[in-house]
């Protein structure tokens, strides 16, 4: 469900490394909180820095959450201007295989046995590495990619497979 | 000299240097062996098969080792601020690395204190780390592929992942549309090469060459084909051909070697990288007749 915030009454949480803010967007979404991935103010970023948006009325609340949890953040700022992340996912059929496409990042894998054959896209270090993890494992495995890796390329990643496995059970009649 | 920075999925964030050459399938640099898979591996594989061809100087690489902690990027961006300009390189291509504004900066100042002016290509995360930086301007060719345009094409994203959903969810033949946008912002080079079905050469926000043929679907599904296509263009720039030329040649050379390998999307990289001399060699002799290349003069 897409989250959207009043530009007013908004905070945003900005975080050292982007893998802390992806954290901490699990954490405060399982504890209810409405919260969104967001790109950090232009005059503050460092390169494709993440940071969290979050009610201005729940932010006490959530520091609390986050100092309880152990994730560090620089600071917490009220902020107008956050750029939302691509939600779009798309996907297409090539030769019995299907390909995920989740912002610049796609998964593909067999529509037979639900094998993941290749990923591509992506131009952080993190991916590469990744793929080796994910090529030739089963989208039943438990491997995710932000377990393993922590860029932007990598939350995409992880997108495009959540949806390839709710396509291959929609598919396999799972 | 022919110099391709990038890191490589290793958890050793130490510099690796030197030429490189391909052995039994294996990339070999400084005397490390580098398996040959997406990303900056199959990039310089790439060059090195098209420099083989066309029998000139191979690539010399700068690579670490940086499976996502970001070590062996910023070893990579000290490089640049530090030393790459001792080697006094013609082209510079530089591909998957964290983009980190601040290392970007230092390399401009860097390149602006030698005093030279070599051929300035960036790809993957170092074409995200020029545009975010502001620095796009001096390089000479951004190879981006659908998605990546249209982060180009949005001025305030800072990464694919932060685009305009409008920008998109495009289809395909609204490309052109999004090309003045990314040229005109002026975060982009003057040229780039837009990699997708339909491969558009673009100069000052105009498309100025189309490759769409051989059309072969599964080639977006393969890791690494748009990193091959990145290693080859950098090889013809340094074989000192037009960009222009270069571009066609490439987006052509591509496609054919994923003819002839006979590509699924299931197949690796490396399939398509060993037919790389075949495709070359028919490109240069001009047997395709450069079908699928508006406008191309090969001369």
């Amino acid at each position: 469900m897409k989250q959207n915030f009043e530009p007013d009454s908004s905070a945003t949480i900005l975080f050292e490394h982007s893998k802390s803010a992806i954290r901490a967007e699990y954490i405060l979404k399982k504890h209810g909180f409405k919260v969104m991935l967001a790109a950090p103010p232009p005059d503050i970023r460092k390169g494709c820095d993440l940071s969290v948006m979050v009610d201005a009325g729940q932010q006490i609340d959530v520091m609390k959450l986050l100092d309880n949890e152990c994730i560090y953040y620089i600071d917490l700022i009220a902020y107008t201007c956050g750029q939302k992340p691509v939600e779009l996912t798309t996907k297409k059929e090539i030769d019995g295989f299907i390909m995920v496409k989740s912002g610049n990042m796609k998964l593909t894998f067999s529509k037979t046995n639900g094998d993941i054959v290749n990923v591509s896209g992506g131009g952080c270090p993190d991916i590469p590495y990744i793929a080796q993890q994910l090529i030739n494992t089963n989208l039943a495995s438990p491997i995710k990619p932000l377990d393993i890796g922590s860029s932007l390329c990598a939350y995409l990643l992880d997108r495009a497979l959540s949806e390839a496995k709710r396509t291959f059970m929609e598919e396999s009649g799972c | 000299m022919l110099t391709l920075v990038g890191t490589y999925p290793d958890d050793d964030a130490g510099i690796i240097s030197g030429n490189a050459e391909i052995v039994d399938g294996i990339l070999v640099i400084g005397g490390k062996h580098i398996d040959i898979s997406a990303g900056t591996p199959a990039m310089v594989a790439a060059a090195v098969s098209t420099c083989s061809v066309l029998d000139i100087d191979l690539p010399y690489c700068v690579l670490a080792g940086d499976t996502g902690q970001g070590n062996g990027s910023i070893s990579l961006y000290k490089y640049l601020k530090d030393d790459i300009f001792s080697l006094h390189p013609d082209v510079i291509t530089l591909h998957y690395i964290t983009p980190l504004i601040e290392g970007m900066v230092d390399f401009g100042f860097a390149l602006e204190d030698s005093g030279q002016n070599p051929k300035l290509i960036a790809d993957a995360g170092a074409m995200y780390g020029a545009k975010i930086s502001g620095l796009g301007h001096i390089f000479d060719l951004f190879t981006p592929d659908k998605g990546e345009l249209a982060f180009l094409a949005d001025v305030e994203a800072v990464h694919p992942m932060f685009v305009n959903e409008n920008l998109y969810d495009f289809a395909g033949d609204r490309m052109p549309e999004l090309i003045p946008n990314a040229s005109q912002n002026g975060l982009c080079p003057d040229t780039m090469l837009v990699k997708g079905s339909t491969d558009y050469i673009t100069r000052s926000g105009n498309i100025i060459q189309k490759v769409d043929s051989p059309n072969i679907p599964a080639m977006e599904a393969v890791g690494g084909t748009g990193d091959t296509l990145t290693g080859i263009v950098s090889a013809l720039v340094f074989q000192e051909e037009t960009l222009e030329k270069a571009c066609c040649m490439a987006a052509k050379i591509n496609r054919l070697a994923g003819l002839y390998s006979n590509i699924k999307p299931d197949s690796s990289i490396l399939s398509l990288i060993e037919m790389i001399p075949e495709a070359l060699m028919t490109v240069m002799e001009g047997l395709e007749g450069m079908d699928g290349i508006e406008g191309m003069d090969i001369e």
